[in-house]
């Protein structure tokens, strides 16, 4: 896609998301020099949150630099984008996994089905996606053949699996979704609807840090996650099913009210999807999965929002429209 | 952890922990590629002889230093190699483990480094605690896998007086603090890229 082939609404949500972290960078900076020029309360600059809070804010500036460009740029740059993030979330998964090293050469396949999922998908085949798990399990079932290693097979495997699952699976949904074609009445076309389903979720995650962090007092899920309130996603759910009534009737072929109830969806996959990756994370004793993104943690712990939203957007996609 | 403790310029000792062959390559990846142009790693004899890839790679690219596992009095000093590299303001990567060992174990510690050290009493030692490598390529694997590894750099220090074999344990106590508090450490830092 050349630049002059860019929807008008594309154009204008990205220039907003600038907007965004234009407003969320000055407020931050503004509301610290004020507080250092008029000595306000001092628990502004003290806050432990603030140094937080600007890394958080670099990396997404970071971030959608990246995922912007990818947008602009056109489809193979952003299939090769999503083949990174599905490669660095896999790659961090497995550093914290406790596989057996028996079945380290299931791993090399399962690495080299990135770029064979993504370069089938460019190429117009979208059952790629169902390929892969099954390419791991037979890598994994020759290997336990071989080797006669059958203690902790399934154990080990699972482990696999699920980072398999994960990482190129779900996400690869995001590939599936940018190459859905203008043809079908999308008027931003794929890249309208990637742009679509990140930003509802991530910004649902946003407002739910937010909201969670400010107003939130009752833990909603402790034994996962302890950090998670109540307040946080309810007003995580909100934004999203607002944002998605906001900007789905310019980047989607859905109408307002339909855009609304499939936002709110997205937000509610959304939080099960950060509650899945948490859950893990619980499992293996970890606070974050990595730390390739200062402030907020690894790959996965920013995409895990898109882990079952991806998929169900792409699915509702094909069926309803 | 801790990047800033690494010596910008030599001559400096690293003293690493060893399970891998990427061992030596995560450390050079510490090091802009001006810098690295100063890194010697010190490797067994044995490895230089035989026709081998691993023996080229640390002659050719990595500019090894080789030194005699055994000590014969025949050969004469066996540290002169490294000694005259520290000299010429090299930094020497060292393992005193001597070998690959088992992963995650840390093995007894030979004494080269400890004799290397009260040679040369200005020179810092710093001892950096490798965590993952076992896993990204175990001993016996040729294909690295991509995962990520975590690096700690403890505190540099130069040799003070005493005796070899305390200096030699306070020096295996600095490597093996990470390794030790590694299970709580990587609950909250499970990694970095090397």
């Amino acid at each position: 896609m050349s630049l002059s082939a860019l929807s008008p609404s594309l154009v204008f949500v990205l220039a907003g998301i600038v907007a965004l972290l234009l407003l969320a960078t000055s407020t931050l900076g503004l509301a610290a020099a004020a507080t250092r020029a008029f000595g306000g309360p001092s628990w502004i600059l003290a806050s432990p949150i603030l140094p937080e809070l600007k890394a958080r804010l670099r990396s997404w500036w970071v971030m959608a630099a990246t995922f912007g460009t990818c947008l602009i740029v056109g489809r193979a740059a952003s299939l090769a984008f999503l083949g990174l993030v599905s490669f660095l979330v896999l790659r961090e998964y497995l550093s914290v996994t406790p596989f057996r090293s028996v079945d380290r050469m299931g791993l090399f396949v399962a690495y080299a089905m990135i770029p064979l999922q993504y370069g089938w998908i460019a190429h117009g085949h979208a059952e790629a996606a169902a390929m892969v798990p099954i390419a791991t399990l037979a890598a994994l079932g020759a290997i336990v053949t071989i080797r006669g290693a059958a203690q902790d097979f399934l154990r080990s495997s699972a482990l696999v699996i699920w980072g398999v699952l994960v990482a190129i699976v779900a996400l690869g949904h995001l590939a599936l979704i940018v190459s859905m074609p203008a043809s079908l009445g999308y008027i931003a076309g794929g890249p309208g609807l990637l742009l679509f389903v990140v930003f509802v979720c991530q910004i649902g995650d946003v407002a739910q840090y937010i909201t969670g962090k400010s107003l939130g007092r009752r833990r909603a899920v402790p034994a996962i996650s302890p950090n998670k309130t109540i307040a946080g996603y309810v007003g995580g759910l909100a934004v999203a099913a607002f944002a998605a009534m906001l900007l789905g009737p310019y980047l989607t072929p859905m109408s307002r009210g339909e855009s609304f109830a499939v936002g709110a969806a997205l937000g509610l996959l959304g939080c099960l999807g950060g509650l899945t990756i948490s859950a893990f994370k619980r499992d293996l004793g970890i606070k974050d999965m990595g730390r390739l993104l200062p402030g907020h943690g690894g790959a996965l712990d920013r995409a895990d929002s898109l882990v079952f939203a991806a998929p169900f957007f792409y699915h509702y996609l094909v069926l309803a429209h | 952890m801790h990047d800033e403790r690494l010596p910008r310029a030599g001559p400096a000792i690293l003293v690493a922990n060893h399970n891998s062959h990427w061992d030596t390559l995560a450390l050079f990846a510490l090091f802009s590629s001006a810098e690295a142009a100063s890194l010697r790693s010190v490797a067994a004899q044995d490895y230089f002889r035989a026709g081998s890839l691993v023996g080229w790679i640390a002659r050719r690219v990595l500019g090894a230093i080789a030194v005699h596992r055994a000590w014969r009095p025949a050969a004469g000093d066996p540290l002169a190699a490294c000694s005259s590299a520290l000299d010429s303001g090299e930094i020497l990567i060292l393992y005193p483990e001597g070998t690959r060992g088992t992963p995650g174990l840390m093995s007894e510690f030979k004494a080269g480094v400890a004799y290397l050290a009260r040679r040369h009493p200005d020179v810092p030692v710093v001892p950096i605690t490798l965590s993952g490598l076992d896993r990204v390529l175990p001993k016996g694997a040729v294909v690295p896998l991509p995962l990520t590894i975590r690096v700690d750099v403890g505190r540099p220090r130069c040799w003070a007086g005493g005796d070899c074999r305390d200096f030699m344990a306070e020096l295996r106590a600095a490597l093996l603090g990470p390794l030790e508090t590694g299970v709580e450490a990587l609950a909250v830092e499970p990694n970095r890229p090397g």
